[in-house]
């Protein structure tokens, strides 16, 4: 009997340890990324016509996945209030536009890769940590999405790739130029950068 | 039976359950998913959101397809995000680093990037991630003797045991077995880390030719290393040194094989690959201390 009630008990942590981790944010950042997975693994894109259309559509999917003004915001810090509207509107024009132009285009080289959702770690009152791992065959890699609920959305407004935040990295090269420097020259900066390609 | 066998079973759940709720994460269920609801009301604009829209603000700024009106408002003091630690770490040796980060950026575009091209193409992936498992067995003594400094001994053990099994069933390491047969995962640990993990910080940034970042913590941690590993117990004593060498050069380039086009993308992706590169550094290895 006393056998019987462990059993029980430790098959019902089993189940609720299964269920502990995962969670709405994580389901969300699963579901978008898979949207875009699909897209990656469509057959109907082949050659360089195929990236683009591919390209295409991971943009528009990560229109929705991001926050691109709360993740300007966060990299920008205080800054953020030196610039005007209208710079405010530029920069987030061009740092998202820097962000695809890099990212699109290593994801769309994207293999075989395995991806692994861990779990779900709350930051806050309103974000949350979705864990996962890109397991390739010779290295695992840890990428961390950092979400917020906007409006009943889970938006994405860093993503942190073995131990690196992506905001906190822009962050120090930012501030770096407006350490000495208005928001103008840094706007200079990223045009250059992002009209170059 | 047997109350204490369900008081335990119980306490455990409870303990659980406490977790589940307080923190960790949330869990899945019809009455908690009730509470979320109403504290995701509740929490719904977070409070930069609200915040009064600045006096010089136009309508005609926001591009209407991207951005609601209220997402470009002021940042409130204090709110989440403003004030996000930035993790630092002091180079007053800039001018000289940067020197050596060019220095790098040459000896990888013309050196290992090309050897590492030509390497991948005539040696197959298979190959490629066995000979990676052999160096990363190598330097199993490194990771058992610093968790063990650190007085980690789940990661001790695991670490002792991986050695034992892939030097054995592994073949002297070539292949995995630990993580492929029983799949147990490899804990990063180094003399650097020990070092932190006693509360040392990094001193100084340094860059380092052909070895790349690195601080005058880590810089001691990979002298101490170096007499832990095998290449550093045996290379030198027992192998000539033109072999040694080559053992070195055969690692770095078998390492760069698996990772072409990853400095072109932090290159591509940031304003100063220098500091990029610095601050990824000092990111990565404060995860690696407090892990």
């Amino acid at each position: 009997m006393r056998r019987k009630v462990v059993m029980i008990a430790i098959s019902i942590l089993v189940l609720l340890g299964g269920t502990c981790f995962a969670g709405p944010a994580l389901d969300s950042v699963k579901g978008d990324v898979d949207a875009v997975l699909k897209v990656l693994k469509d057959p109907a894109h082949k050659g360089e016509a195929g990236k683009k259309t591919k390209a295409d559509q991971i943009r528009k999917i990560s229109m929705k996945m991001f926050d691109f003004a709360e993740l300007s915001k966060r990299t920008l810090g205080a800054h953020w209030n030196k610039f005007s509207a209208p710079q405010r509107q530029e920069f987030v024009d061009l740092y998202k536009g820097l962000l695809e132009d890099v990212y699109i285009d290593k994801i769309t080289s994207y293999t075989d890769e395995r991806i692994d959702y861990t779990k779900e770690v709350q930051l806050s009152d309103n974000a949350f940590e979705v864990q996962s791992t890109i397991v390739a065959k010779s290295a695992e890699i840890p990428v961390f999405y950092r979400v917020f609920n906007k409006d009943g959305q889970w938006r994405i407004y860093d993503v942190v790739i073995e131990g690196v935040s992506l905001i906190s990295n822009y962050r120090s090269q930012f501030r770096e130029i407006l350490a000495n420097n208005p928001p103008e020259s840094l706007l200079d900066t990223l045009r250059r950068k992002v009209r170059k390609k | 039976m047997t109350s204490k066998g369900l008081g335990a079973a119980g306490s455990m759940l409870a303990a659980l359950i406490i977790i589940c709720v307080t923190g960790l994460s949330t869990p899945v269920g019809a009455e908690s998913t009730a509470q979320r609801g109403e504290t995701r009301d509740e929490l719904q604009l977070p409070p930069m959101m609200v915040q009064a829209q600045p006096e010089h603000w136009t309508e005609e700024a926001v591009d209407e397809d991207t951005l609601a009106s209220d997402d470009l408002g002021d940042l409130v003091e204090h709110a989440e995000g403003s004030d996000e630690p930035t993790v630092n770490i002091t180079d007053p040796l800039q001018p000289w680093n940067r020197m050596w980060y060019h220095f790098n950026d040459k000896v990888y575009f013309w050196m290992f990037k090309p050897m590492a091209q030509g390497y991948r193409v005539v040696v197959p992936e298979s190959f490629r991630v066995t000979f990676s498992n052999f160096y990363t067995n190598a330097t199993s003594p490194v990771r058992i003797f610093n968790s063990l400094f650190q007085l980690k001994f789940d990661y001790f053990l695991t670490e002792f045991g991986r050695f034992l099994i892939n030097t054995t069933m592994g073949f002297v390491g070539f292949r995995d077995c630990a993580k492929d047969c029983f799949g147990i995962r490899p804990h990063d640990e180094d003399f650097g880390q020990t070092l932190g993990h006693y509360g040392l910080g990094h001193g100084i940034y340094l860059v380092w030719p052909f070895l790349g970042p690195s601080s005058a913590r880590d810089t001691i941690g990979k002298g101490a290393d170096s007499v832990l590993s095998f290449t550093g117990i045996f290379g030198p004593v027992d192998l000539e040194v033109p072999v040694w060498a080559g053992i070195k050069v055969h690692e770095t380039v078998n390492s760069t094989s698996f990772r072409i086009g990853d400095y072109e993308a932090i290159k591509k992706a940031s304003i100063d690959p220098y500091i990029a590169i610095r601050d990824g550094y000092a990111q990565r290895r404060k995860k690696a201390v407090e892990e």
